[in-house]
């Protein structure tokens, strides 16, 4: 094609989009129209909570000749009341995706070939039989409850190891230690109804705008209906939440647990921090040496004298946010006549820093008696639907045990074993390994201490999701002796360099019970069949369960010799389960359930029975029989007007207490710079992320049309100033690169959010895009979590480094 | 060689929009694109200068069945080698 | 742009270039069309019918500073006038069924099933807080581009539901991302009739859809329009569903079906 012609068909480009202006008066819609299944009657209506995030809005699932066809916002539900987002809408789409896995695949060279589930389900018990103590499950926030407590039975009861852990390792770890060091206990103590009552609203590190729009909406939509509340966004980059603030406070990377030292010691020093609640409920502590979560209690005095440093005016030079703003958030939480919310999620989760930036803003509202009374909460979110449900309640995670029990405690372990039935002594004392040690133990040879030679993946899609996926999972694809199982519904980044790939049903394709933010439990039923030879995970690790019992796999069995997943029909029979066509004959959710249910006193957070879960959107724990035998949920705990385990007569009980005093602890903690910052050869920093439209590691939203053309990329977003330094504009090609990888990406500038200049924004749902090659594995030290949000990167201009390398 | 990019608005009779194609389609120098619901037409016209350019669209504003003229584009980038 | 650059690099300038050229062009028109007032002293009086077309053609020159002709009339008058309501309301003529089914389609293009929030066919600010209702807060007829009212009540945060339909740039989709055979559950057409003549019932739920003259107004697509816009309380006649609605009888748990073993 010569210079002509194409001036010719870039003209006549030009004229047919002006003339399409003209004629339809806007460019015509992309696409086709999607196929639509015959008009409204005989439609089936059901409820389940969204698949996505960890709001936990429901939704109603319409069916209509076994497909899902519609969904809508489910009016009675106390979460969303009938409101969605855009993800939610659209969630049906996500069982459709054209490539959704059918078949067991097992690798042979380098091609995947369809094999039995027979030989499929043979395979992974023998690998479990080769060595049980190295074969680890890593699963998910959003595994079902009752998949959840099945992985947790099967490993820690079965196997007796304790290699079990979960992807909310990477969100929400922190968060956990964050309430334990603080209150002794898990989960946050407000709920969603502080959303209505709150006069200022503080998101640290959040854009709930995006990534949890529907409780964003709970909050601005109050504005809507003439009433006033501030909102305040402190982050590191300008997003789409920051241009509904008041106050939109930009503070360098790492330097927030210097704002919530200042915020403290303005406290502090003007005298208008809560003496009453806190001389009634509280006590201090600082970290310790040797560091330990439990750190060591500290007088007030020693707290006011470690706070000293950070003035308004050293705080700004650390953080960069101006001491006037400050001294207002200071003045704020001053204030006895207003109720404050702080919201965070990832920005203070996913930190090297993680539990001490939790425990300081959990401080700040113990400090200032913002704690406790509808609309004044520190709320911790999730990211996942069932985060809360299963990972921290269910405890899939190396070092826990259902219920809030560790297995460092023989008492627990012995409650675990009367419980499951299973011989004294058969649940393992010491931890098992952490997602990131998983990981590293996987990917390095056997002989040099890589004692994981198997990891089954359920739910979750590592490969695309860890961080340094360099060093933590591609060397395990090189070794021969290790052996990677990903069960899940489309060919992810995990599942394509599988060894055996095992399709999973997913969401309304079986039954299903998740955790939210808010301690709400949730129940769906299976409402449609799921595509092929599609099974539910719990089913898969059942099925293996029993045909480690058949191999003569003593583990399997309770100490009466009966398989250890039996369930009786109502003959008194044992259901064959592991019979795939048995296998809904019974409802196995509600047995897992009820059972699982019997491990949650011990912390208070006490279920109600299967059935009330299938009468309500979500019942918020602890749920107590009433004396007329009806259940009461609780939404505010620790608080004596509401929470029934607070003594009689008391406002605020901390009965969890890790003094056991039923004080909560303000923490201090101080300011240190992060593991890596940007430098001469690395200037940037690099932050990563979502975005509304995809969820994760988009491996279900980039198969939903509308949500994939609405964000049809990762793309690196970065500031003016240092794109026109660069000499880049928007669209232009350049490579990221940190000490760790480098990553091709279209530059948008002016997009969905605004880095300030020196950094970087990267969203990590593009799978062809794999940002965590690049991001830092350096995590927390007490709830190994790592850091995505931030680490040093440089970035050309993609043709100069290509002029180079020439 | 100057290359533009206009769109016809043809007029809404049927018998003189085709009289205007007919007679638009004659030119040599111009390149028709597909109508947009029969009445938005496309068009890329090629000459060999800027006046002369002008002067065809121009006197395509004359063609019976034409209604109006619109210019979406010049290409001037001859002029600056 | 590197004048040594391959034919390649030199293309990708090229399309840059062109880009940028088309979307100025289109910003400029629309934006001076839109603000200038209307020129009355150019336009010659017209008395005789066929005036126009003995018009003179404007030269280049006249095109880029003013606009003639219907496209130009398609600004004519000030933003405002643009939202107003034809007044005074009058009965408009009922709808075939080719007329509903163009509708219907034209509405599928836009939604992945009937009751999803439509997606949005033009470019919007991706960050900044919406200004979606400066258009669709009242609605807004500009030629024969329609900016619907808002059905529903408004939302503060409208990209949470809606967002574009098609790529915002640069960033551009993949060639051969995986289909979606998901088949969206398309509109009752329309309502039930006791009777021949009877008011038909609502078929779809009111819910984000509960004001009706956004789409049956005399704003709304031509096949959804009522005959009758002056009346405004429509449920007056037409009764909505409890099913849809999700109003379950007596306490119920709305749509949910009885529980299940």
């Amino acid at each position: 094609m010569d210079r002509r012609d194409f001036l010719k068909g870039t003209a006549m480009t030009a004229a047919t989009l002006a003339a399409s202006r003209l004629a339809y008066g806007q460019d015509k819609a992309a696409g086709t129209p999607p196929a639509a299944a015959p008009g409204g009657q005989g439609v089936q209506w059901d409820k389940a909570p969204c698949r996505f995030c960890g709001t936990g809005c429901h939704v109603q699932v319409g069916v209509q000749n076994g497909k899902v066809v519609a969904i809508a916002g489910d009016q009675q539900a106390p979460v969303n009341k009938g409101l969605l987002c855009v993800k939610g809408y659209h969630v049906g789409l996500a069982l459709y995706g054209s490539d959704r896995l059918t078949t067991p695949l097992l690798k042979k060279g380098d091609k995947h070939v369809p094999i039995s589930w027979e030989e499929a389900i043979d395979i992974v018990a023998r690998r479990v039989l080769k060595d049980p103590k190295g074969f680890g499950i890593y699963g998910s926030g959003q595994w079902t409850i009752p998949e959840g407590y099945a992985a947790s039975k099967f490993v820690k009861g079965g196997l007796g190891s304790n290699q079990l852990d979960a992807n909310a390792r990477l969100c929400m770890a922190s968060a956990v230690t964050g309430f334990l060091a603080t209150y002794g206990v898990d989960e946050p103590a407000g709920c969603y109804d502080d959303l209505d009552a709150c006069d200022v609203l503080i998101m640290w590190g959040n854009n709930p705008a995006e990534m949890h729009p529907v409780l964003f909406s709970r909050v601005i939509d109050r504005r809507s209906r003439g009433e006033k509340v501030t909102l305040i966004d402190i982050g590191t980059r300008k997003t789409r939440t920051s241009g509904f603030c008041d106050h939109s406070l930009r503070f360098k990377p790492n330097t927030d647990l210097a704002i919530a030292c200042g915020i403290a010691h303005l406290l502090v020093e003007n005298g208008t921090y809560d003496k009453a609640f806190v001389e009634a409920n509280c006590a201090f502590r600082a970290p310790s040496e040797p560091a330990t979560l439990e750190g060591k209690a500290i007088t007030f005095e020693e707290y006011r004298e470690l706070l000293k440093p950070y003035t308004p005016e050293k705080v700004e030079e650390i953080s960069g946010v101006p001491a006037k703003d400050l001294r207002m958030l200071a003045d704020l939480f001053g204030r006895r006549d207003v109720r404050i919310t702080s919201l965070w999620c990832m920005g203070m989760n996913q930190h090297t820093r993680g539990t001490a930036i939790n425990n300081l803003v959990h401080g700040l509202h113990l400090l200032s008696g913002h704690f406790g009374k509808p609309g004044d909460a520190p709320t911790s979110l999730t990211g996942q639907p069932s985060a809360c449900g299963t990972v921290r309640e269910v405890g899939t995670l190396a070092h826990a045990l259902p219920g809030g029990r560790v297995v460092a405690k023989a008492e627990h372990r012995a409650q675990m074993e009367e419980i499951w039935n299973v011989p004294k002594g058969r649940l393992h004392d010491k931890p098992g390994y952490h997602t990131l040690e998983m990981w590293k133990r996987f990917s390095t040879p056997t002989e040099q201490g890589g004692d994981i030679h198997t990891i089954w993946v359920q739910v979750t899609n590592p490969a695309q999701t860890l961080p340094n996926t360099h060093k933590l999972v591609d060397p395990s694809r090189k070794l021969a002796d290790k052996f990677l199982i990903v069960s899940d519904v489309y060919p992810s980044a995990t599942a394509r360099i599988a060894d055996l790939i095992l399709p999973s049903a997913m969401w309304v394709e079986k039954n299903g019970m998740t955790g939210n933010s808010e301690r709400r439990t949730q129940q769906w039923f299976k409402m449609v069949r799921p595509p092929g030879q599609a099974r539910d995970d719990a089913w898969q690790l059942i099925a293996v369960a029993h045909r480690l019992l058949a191999l003569g796999f003593e583990g399997m069995k309770d100490k009466d010799g009966r398989f250890l997943f039996e369930v009786k029909g109502k003959d008194g029979k044992p259901v064959p389960l592991w019979d795939f066509a048995h296998y809904y004959d019974v409802n196995v959710d509600e047995h897992l359930f009820e059972e699982y249910r019997k491990t949650t006193r011990i912390k208070h957070k006490d279920l109600a029975p299967y059935p009330e879960y299938v009468k309500a959107r979500g019942l918020r724990w602890p749920v107590v029989q009433q004396p007329d035998g009806g259940w009461r949920e609780t939404r505010f705990r620790f608080a004596g007007f509401d929470d029934p385990y607070v003594k009689k007569g008391r406002d605020i009980q901390f009965y969890h207490s890790t003094t056991h005093d039923d004080r909560a602890q303000i923490w201090f903690s101080p300011y240190e710079p992060p593991p890596e910052s940007p430098d001469t050869e690395f200037p940037f920093w690099l932050c990563t992320g979502r975005v509304i439209e995809h969820w994760h590691s988009g491996t279900m939203t980039m198969r939903i049309p509308q949500l994939q053309r609405a964000m049809p990329q990762a793309y690196v977003e970065m500031n003016r100033a240092d794109a026109r330094r660069l000499g880049v504009g928007n669209g232009d090609q350049v490579t990221v690169e940190t000490r760790r990888g480098k990553l091709d990406l279209p530059v948008w500038i002016g997009g969905r959010g605004e880095p300030p200049e020196g950094s970087l924004f990267v969203p990590f749902f593009d799978e062809r895009l794999l940002i965590n090659g690049l991001t830092l594995d350096e995590h927390d030290p007490f709830s190994k979590q790592p850091d995505y949000k931030k680490c040093a990167a440089r970035v050309r201009r993609r043709e100069l480094v290509a002029e180079k390398q020439g | 060689m100057p290359i533009s990019s206009l769109v016809l608005t043809l007029d809404a009779s049927p018998e003189l929009r085709a009289s205007a194609l007919r007679e638009v389609a004659r030119d040599p120098r111009i390149t028709l694109g597909p109508p947009l619901e029969e009445r938005w037409l496309p068009v890329v016209t090629e000459t060999g200068s800027l006046p002369e350019g002008e002067a065809l669209a121009e006197s395509l504003r004359d063609v019976p069945g034409v209604s109006f003229v619109d210019v979406v584009m010049v290409d001037f980038s001859e002029e600056e080698r | 742009m590197s004048p040594e650059g391959g034919q390649g690099s030199g293309l990708g300038a090229r399309w840059l270039h062109v880009g940028a050229a088309v979307a100025v062009a289109f910003a400029a028109t629309g934006f001076f069309a839109g603000l200038r007032a209307p020129e009355m002293p150019e336009r010659p009086v017209a008395s005789d019918p066929h005036a126009r077309r003995a018009e003179r053609a404007p030269s280049y020159g006249e095109l880029r500073e003013q606009r003639r002709g219907d496209n130009a009339r398609m600004y004519e008058g000030a933003i405002e006038s643009l939202s107003e309501e034809p007044f005074p309301v009058k009965p408009l003529p009922v709808a075939t069924p080719e007329q509903r089914a163009r509708a219907v389609a034209q509405r599928q293009g836009h939604r992945a099933y009937d009751g999803a929030p439509p997606t949005i066919p033009h470019e919007i600010d991706q960050r900044e807080v919406p200004g979606c209702l400066a258009c669709h807060g009242k609605g807004m007829t500009l030629g024969n581009r329609v900016a619907p009212k808002i059905s529903h009540p408004p939302y503060q945060s409208c990209t949470q539901c809606h967002v574009v339909g098609d790529s915002p740039r640069p960033l551009a989709p993949y060639k051969d991302i995986p289909g979606n055979g998901f088949v969206g559950l398309a509109s009752a057409g329309k309502g039930e009739r006791a009777w021949p003549g009877a008011p038909p019932t609502m078929p779809h739920p009111t819910l984000m859809r509960d004001d009706c003259a956004s789409c049956h107004g005399p704003r709304g697509l031509p096949g959804l329009r009522t005959s009758h816009p002056e009346r405004l309380n429509c449920q007056q006649c037409h009764g909505s569903s409890a099913r849809l609605d999700q109003r379950g009888g007596a306490g119920g748990p709305g749509l949910v079906m009885e529980a299940r073993p």
